[in-house]
């Protein structure tokens, strides 16, 4: 990543684990139907529209490994956008990921960040997920 | 938005139009698709249930995504930078959430830094956020 870049800070609980970089692109399909959703201005990328990368299956797949039990639901605590170039409909981007666990309170956290082939920062993304209990399946 | 604003520097203290959003369960499945957070804590009340909520809550990416337009309505001239928040109780299908906003700190450029609240019915405070907006 460039200069700019916040990844590799400091994480308090654990060593974090590295995914990526992943090719990311705004497809203008997916970006008019995600402004449709949301109530965003037709013709622009929706602020938040990078979230979305977030649903890459291998980065799911971490996730899920890192709650590490099918009996624990992941409830959004806080997020953080901060946009240093606006993203372009069909350019290829690289997104780079950090995410560690914290035991006290359970949480998981992710630091996602987006740039471009040249190595410039245009989006970084903070998300902190709260890891709760499904009560009846641990009742199970 | 009126064009007259265009250019002119935030004042400090200003607030934004509130703007209610609603969302219900047809918006949320909407959102699961565009968005791929297609946890079932948000689609299936029996999931929300045994996490022991009442009902399904909105994601808190849509509610979030919400503030841009509230923050159009207010000044389309100027780009969001930064958007941060903190999700502090949740919001189910069906209920009605207003966004208020105040400037805390803007300058030339112009850019503003503003402190936005989102309150469900009861008035509770649902979510906390922060917004830098500047020249495009």
């Amino acid at each position: 990543m460039s200069a700019a870049s916040t990844m590799s800070a400091d994480h308090p609980n654990e060593s974090p684990l590295r995914l990526g970089p992943f090719a990311v692109r705004v497809e203008a399909q997916a970006s008019e139907a995600f402004g449709r959703a949301t109530g965003g201005r037709a013709g622009r990328i929706p602020f938040t529209f990078p979230v979305r990368w977030l649903a890459h299956p291998e980065v799911r797949a971490a996730a899920a490994r890192m709650i590490g039990n099918a009996k624990w639901i992941p409830i959004h605590e806080s997020q953080s956008f901060d946009v240093r170039r606006r993203l372009e409909t069909a350019i290829d981007y690289r997104m780079r990921i950090e995410m560690w666990r914290e035991a006290k309170p359970p949480r998981l956290n992710l630091r996602a960040e987006v740039a471009t082939d040249a190595d410039e920062l245009c989006v970084a993304m903070e998300m902190v997920l709260r890891i709760v209990s499904d009560e009846r399946s641990a009742a199970q | 938005m009126s064009d007259e604003r265009s250019g002119d520097t935030p004042r400090t203290g200003e607030k934004i139009p509130a703007h209610t959003v609603r969302f219900d369960l047809a918006d949320l499945r909407r959102y699961a698709e565009a968005s791929g957070d297609d946890n079932p804590i948000h689609l299936d009340a029996a999931v929300a249930r045994r996490a022991g909520l009442e009902a399904p809550p909105v994601h808190g990416m849509l509610l979030m995504s919400a503030f841009e337009p509230a923050l159009d309505a207010w000044r389309a001239d100027l780009a969001l930078r930064r958007l941060a928040a903190k999700f502090l109780r949740p919001v189910f299908a069906g209920e009605s959430v207003e966004i208020s906003g105040r400037v805390v700190e803007a300058g030339e450029g112009p850019y503003a830094l503003l402190r936005l609240l989102a309150h469900n019915g009861r008035r509770e405070i649902v979510i906390v956020a922060e917004a830098m907006l500047a020249k495009p």
